[in-house]
Order: structure tokens, then sequence, then C-alpha cells
């Protein structure tokens, strides 16, 4: 799972290699922040930079190439 | 729950602290309940489900302990019942961890449990509330033998890597100086006559004699070393017989120590309801209580039972499944009736025909972080060297607590230690991060801290982070206030031939008790639905 390809049980956590998901940077923003289903929030828990610092990580690494950074305001306007 | 970490600078067990600390108890009891915790647990006695069933049938999705006690139930009642689990088990988070068995996470890592006859692990639940009624009653009747768990032991610590120099201290020590300091102060206010305008002139007498008593404090109301102290915090010698025999009183630590270390944090917690004695837990490991639900209902369950997508109609249920070895076989059961208590987080994985209200409902609820790690020693130096016999110690340390078991005690040989229990924040995540050795080698690191007999006397450990159990995805409901308004009643609510049961349908969520009383009112009303036709 640290591969960021996510993992199989009797639910699922999702692959993050090459995800196109992850084309628009707000909505890697808002799921960190507010979590969906299984995905617990974050937004609580992170500051504005610790969020957008993560978001950059794996838009830029398991193989996605996403160079259009997120800010920490970006972060802030979203909240 | 315990130690619950803040994820905002306050937890809601915090704020409850704060509240508990500073309005009084009328106004902590309102918010407890307004927070759901402290409801009662309500179960009726043994559900009745009376009417001709005439030969229905029922599918239930997940063998834990809602779908356990759905499925002893309706059969009785005259339900044609068959269960689909995905593990290779009955139970769910009821479980114990034993020497010889093996866990693989999500993630791949396979762990196998190396401890000796007769040691175990709860990775999940492992203590029960006196005043969890229904889960009680069905160990009753299942025969599944209760010991006392104990939650408060005076002689355990409490421990701040950043106050008296890492030293832990004894919870007795504190709490008896804690209320000592507090009372002599209140005391002083009230003789000054600071309080005359709140309390009356006959009550502050009484008040008086109650401080003096309730605080140890001496003649002159003053909370001072002396054989009335070492009564209730005890001795830096104790009583003897013989020659030398004659005790000497412990030192105080001082109230501004106290507040400063923040270990009165640590007291609040043997005072809630929740955690108050009488407190148990079966003899043998929790897993006793799936274990012994499974040999009434076990030939109703198919295990390895993966199931994918549940479909239904005016007519009936249809529910697909795939081995959960061989996953590329599906198969189809079909049932008039479905309870379904598979955890939401997967739940909202699935495909499901239910109406936008429930499915919303479904989506809406995130699992609590929790890790916790079994370490095995040598021997019980816990209680040969330290004196603890049973207990928690509470750190501020990211093991965050270590609990001493509640049972064989004062026998020689060796003993598995709960040696971290995470709830939330960010070193639960963090834990749930590294890989299962790792945790381990934390938890020995950190506990060594407080018990440096740590590092001569390991053996073995395993270790279990809920977010990445295949079968939960989490450890239990993370409900908000607000997600409760918006969702709850939709969740709970029978949808066409479906109607969903467990703890994350409850007002007790992370209690089994929980489970069993949302899975009998569950039942209960589908059997009404049922006899109307
Ligand atoms: C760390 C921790 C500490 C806790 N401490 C306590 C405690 O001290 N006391 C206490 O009373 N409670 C405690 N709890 C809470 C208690 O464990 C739960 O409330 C209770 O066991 C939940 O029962 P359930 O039947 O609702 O769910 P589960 O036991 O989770 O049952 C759901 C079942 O569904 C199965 N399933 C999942 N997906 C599928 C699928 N796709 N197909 C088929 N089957 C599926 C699962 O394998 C599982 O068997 C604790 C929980 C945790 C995690
Ligand atoms: C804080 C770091 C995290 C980041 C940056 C992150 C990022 C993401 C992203 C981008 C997605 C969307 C993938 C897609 O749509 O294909 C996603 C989905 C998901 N993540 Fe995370 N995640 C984080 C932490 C976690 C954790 C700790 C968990 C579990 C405990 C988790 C569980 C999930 C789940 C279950 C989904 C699917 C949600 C759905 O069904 O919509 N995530 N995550």
């Amino acid at each position: 799972m640290s591969d960021g390809k996510g993992a199989v049980g009797a639910g699922h956590y999702p692959s993050l290699v090459r995800n196109e998901a992850l084309k628009s940077n707000g909505y890697a923003v808002s799921l960190v922040l507010r979590g969906h289903k299984a995905m617990p929030p974050f937004g609580r828990m992170l500051s504005d930079d610790q969020v957008a610092a993560v978001v950059n990580y794996i838009r830029t690494h398991f193989d996605n190439d996403y160079t259009d950074a997120v800010t920490a305001q970006d972060v802030k306007d979203a909240r | 729950m315990l130690q619950e970490e803040p994820d905002d600078g306050m937890s809601r067990r915090d704020m409850l602290k704060l509240i508990g600390l500073t309005a009084g108890s009328a106004a902590m009891y309102q918010a407890m309940t307004s927070l759901g915790y402290a409801a009662e647990s309500g179960y009726k006695g043994r559900i009745k489900l009376e009417g001709d069933p005439k030969g229905a049938s029922v599918l239930i999705l997940g063998a834990g302990l809602a779908g356990l006690t759905a499925a002893l139930e309706l059969r009785q009642a005259g339900y044609k019942v068959k269960v689909l689990e995905f593990n290779n088990r009955a139970g769910g988070r009821n479980w114990s961890l034993r020497g010889g068995d093996t866990y693989t996470e999500l993630g791949g890592a396979t762990q196998k449990c190396e401890f000796d006859d007769g040691l175990y692990l709860n990775p999940g639940p492992w203590r029960i509330p006196f005043h969890h009624n229904g889960l009680l009653d069905y160990c009753k009747r299942l025969g599944v033998k209760l010991e006392p768990f104990q939650q408060l032991n005076h002689n355990a610590y409490l421990h701040s890597s950043k106050a008296f120099g890492g030293k832990p201290q004894r919870i007795r020590e504190i709490k008896t100086d804690f209320q000592g300091h507090t009372s002599e102060l209140l005391a002083k206010a009230v003789k000054k006559g600071e309080l005359d305008e709140l309390v009356t002139k006959e009550d502050r007498e009484v008040l008086l004699q109650a401080l003096r008593s309730w605080g140890a404090l001496d003649k002159d109301y003053a909370y001072k070393v002396g054989d009335l102290t070492a009564e209730f915090r005890g001795y830096a010698k104790d009583p003897g017989g013989g020659l030398g025999a004659e005790p000497v009183a412990g030192q105080i630590i001082g109230l501004s120590d106290i507040l400063q270390s923040r270990l009165w944090l640590g007291l609040t917690s043997f005072t809630l309801y929740e955690f108050q004695t009488t407190m148990f837990q079966p003899i043998g490991g929790m897993g006793k209580i799936g274990e012994a639900f499974a040999k009434q209902v076990g030939d109703l369950i198919t295990y390895n039972a993966k199931v994918t997508k549940i479909e239904q109609n005016d007519k009936g249920v249809t529910v697909f499944y795939e081995d959960a070895k061989t996953p590329d076989i599906v198969q189809k059961a079909i049932a008039d009736w479905c309870v379904c208590t598979i955890p939401l987080t997967i739940l909202s994985q699935i495909d499901i025909q239910v109406g936008d209200a429930m499915k919303a409902a479904i989506g809406a609820v995130p699992y609590a972080s929790s890790v916790k790690v079994g370490l095995q020693f040598k021997r019980r130096f816990w209680e040969e060297d330290d004196v603890i016999f049973g207990g928690i110690s509470y750190t501020d340390l990211p093991i965050r607590q270590i609990s001493y078991p509640s049972t064989d005690y004062n026998s020689t040989g060796k003993g598995v230690l709960l040696g971290c229990y995470t709830w939330n924040g960010p070193n639960s995540y963090e834990l749930t991060a590294m890989a299962p050795e790792e945790r381990v080698k934390r938890a020995l690191e950190y506990g060594a801290q407080i018990h440096p007999q740590y590092k001569t006397e390991f053996e073995n450990g395993i270790s279990v982070a809920w977010h990445r159990s295949p079968f939960t995805l989490g450890c239990a409901g993370d409900w908000t206030d607000e997600a409760r308004k918006e969702h709850y009643d939709n969740l709970c609510q029978i949808d066409g031939r479906i109607v969903l049961a467990g703890e994350h349908a409850s007002y007790i969520p992370a209690w089994q008790e929980g489970a069993i009383l949302s899975s009998l009112d569950a039942i209960g009303r589908l059997h009404k639905r049922v006899l109307q036709g």
C-alpha cells in the first residue's frame, strides 16, 4: 500500500498510481479535507500547508506528473 | 472510547472533561447525552418474535455480533436463515488472536501470532460495561464465562514524557494529592467567606466536614504529609511486622506540579459511566462470544463469501457474492428479506439497490482509526517488580496506554500486555502507515520508557491497525452530530426488503451492545413487516 497501489479486501482502497482523477487538483484537496465514504476527513487534523504538501506529493509521484502545484491558499479557500 | 486523541486541538472526550470540570455534572450529563454517550443500553429483555413467518426466508450479510444475533433469533422465530460472511470465521470485530493464528492486513503483510498457549490479544473489543445488558444476556444464554476487567488500578501509572523527569506516577498518588489540594483550597475559600453568597451557612459547615473527609485534610483543613494522607495515597515505607516495621508516609506532590503535568487528564476516564466498575471480559478472550454464537448458528453460515452486489424487487432480494479466495467464482443467493450488517465503509462501495436517502446515509459515516499492539514477555514483571495487577497506565507517548492482563494474577510464567491502543488523531494514522513489525518495535521503544524491563523480557508481538482490516476498513462508525441528524433515521429505516444493522446503526457506536441492540430493533421491525404480508 505504501506503493500507492491501493488494496482489496471485503472492500477496497483505490490505487493512486497513474490516477486520472488527480488531474483536477481541487478534487484531491476536497477529498483530503472532507473525506468521502470510507476515506476519513483530515481537514481538522492537517494544516493548509500539510494538505497542500500531501496533495502535491501524490500528484507528482506514483507515476503521476501533474505539475500545477496546489498552494496553502488554495486549501484555505477550499475549506 | 478512551484516549480519543484530539484531531483539532480538542477531542470530544476532552470537551466533555472540560464541561465536567467547569459546569458541574448536570451540564456534563446533558452534553454527554447530546453527544451520543451515556445513553442507557435500552435492552428490553429477550426478544419475542411472535406470529408465524410462514416459511419466509432471510439472508443475513455479515457474521459479526449483529448478524449472529439476527441469525439466532430469526431461526428461532421460524425463518429460513442463511448468512454470508467474508472471513473464514464468525464474530467479525469480536475476535481474539491466539498462538498459531495468522492475520493478513490490507497492504499484504501477514503476521503469525506466536503467543504461548492460553495467551491472547483482543485486537478489537476487550471490555464490557456492566450496563450493556443485551450483550451480558447473550453471554449468559450462550454460556460465555466472564471475569472482571480492571479498568481502574490505583497502582497503575499516569505518565507524561514532559513532567516529573519522565518518571511515571502512581494513579493513587496523583488522585489523592489532587483531591487533597483542591479540597484544601475550597475549604480555605469557604472559611474566608468567599463562597458565602453561593453556599448557605448550614451547608458551609457540612461542606467543610465533607472536604475534610474527601480530601484527607487535617483538623486545620490542611493537606499535609502524615498518617492520614498515607492511608489514602500509600506509604514511602509500608507498615510491616516486628522490629523496624514502623511505616513512613510518602511525600505529597505539589498542586502546581500536578496541574502543569496535565496528569489529571487521566483521572476522569475512570469515572465515566462507560468505564465504571464492574467491567467484564470473557475468560480466554473476547472472541469467545463470536465462537459461542457460531456453535449455535454456524451451520447457517457460508464463510469466505464476499458480497459484491445487492438487488431487490417487490418479490425478494438477490445477493451476489464472490469466493473470497477465488474471486472469479460469482454466486447468487436469493431470499424474501435481507438483514445487512456489512460495515458502512464497505457497504458504501457495494452496488446496493436502495433509495437515495439510505444510500446517502451509507456514505456519510467515516470510520475511526485505532491501533493495538500485543506484546508477550517472559515474565509478569509488571506484577513481580511494579506491583500492578491488571488495569491501565496512561501516557502522552504515541502508544497512549499500556493495559495489564486482567487474568491469571500472581502467577509465574509469561504474560501478554496490550502495549499500544490509539484512538484517532495523527499518531494513530502514523502507526497505521507503518509495517506491523515497525509498530511492534515502536510499542517496545515507547513502553520501555515506562517499564525498562521491556528491553530484557520481550519475546514476540503482534499488531492490528484497524484501517488496514480487510473486513472493516476501519475501527467503528465515527458519527458527527450533524451527520446523525441528517442520516441516522434514513440508515435505520427498512428500505423495501432490506434493513441494515450493526454498531453503525446505534447510539452506542464502537460498542458491541450497539451492534446487538441495533440488530434486535431491526429484526423486530422486519418481523412486523413480514407478518403484515
Ligand atoms: C479497537 C476496537 C476496540 C473496541 N473496543 C470495544 C470494547 O471494549 N467493548 C465493546 O463492547 N466494543 C468494542 N468495540 C466495538 C465492537 O467491536 C463493535 O461495535 C462490534 O463488534 C460490531 O459488530 P457488528 O456486527 O456491527 O460488525 P462486525 O463485527 O464488523 O461484523 C460485520 C461482518 O461483516 C463481514 N463483512 C464485511 N464485508 C463483507 C462483505 N463484503 N461480504 C460479506 N461479509 C462482509 C465482516 O467480515 C464482519 O464479520 C471496539 C472496536 C474496535 C475496532
Ligand atoms: C492524507 C493523505 C491521503 C490522500 C492525499 C488521499 C488521496 C485520495 C485520493 C486522491 C482519492 C481519490 C482516488 C480516486 O478517485 O480514484 C482517495 C480515495 C480514497 N481514499 Fe484516500 N487519501 C489519503 C488518505 C487516506 C486514508 C488514511 C484512507 C483510509 C484510512 C483513505 C481511504 C480512501 C478511500 C476509501 C478512498 C475511496 C473513496 C471513495 O469511495 O470515494 N485515504 N484518496
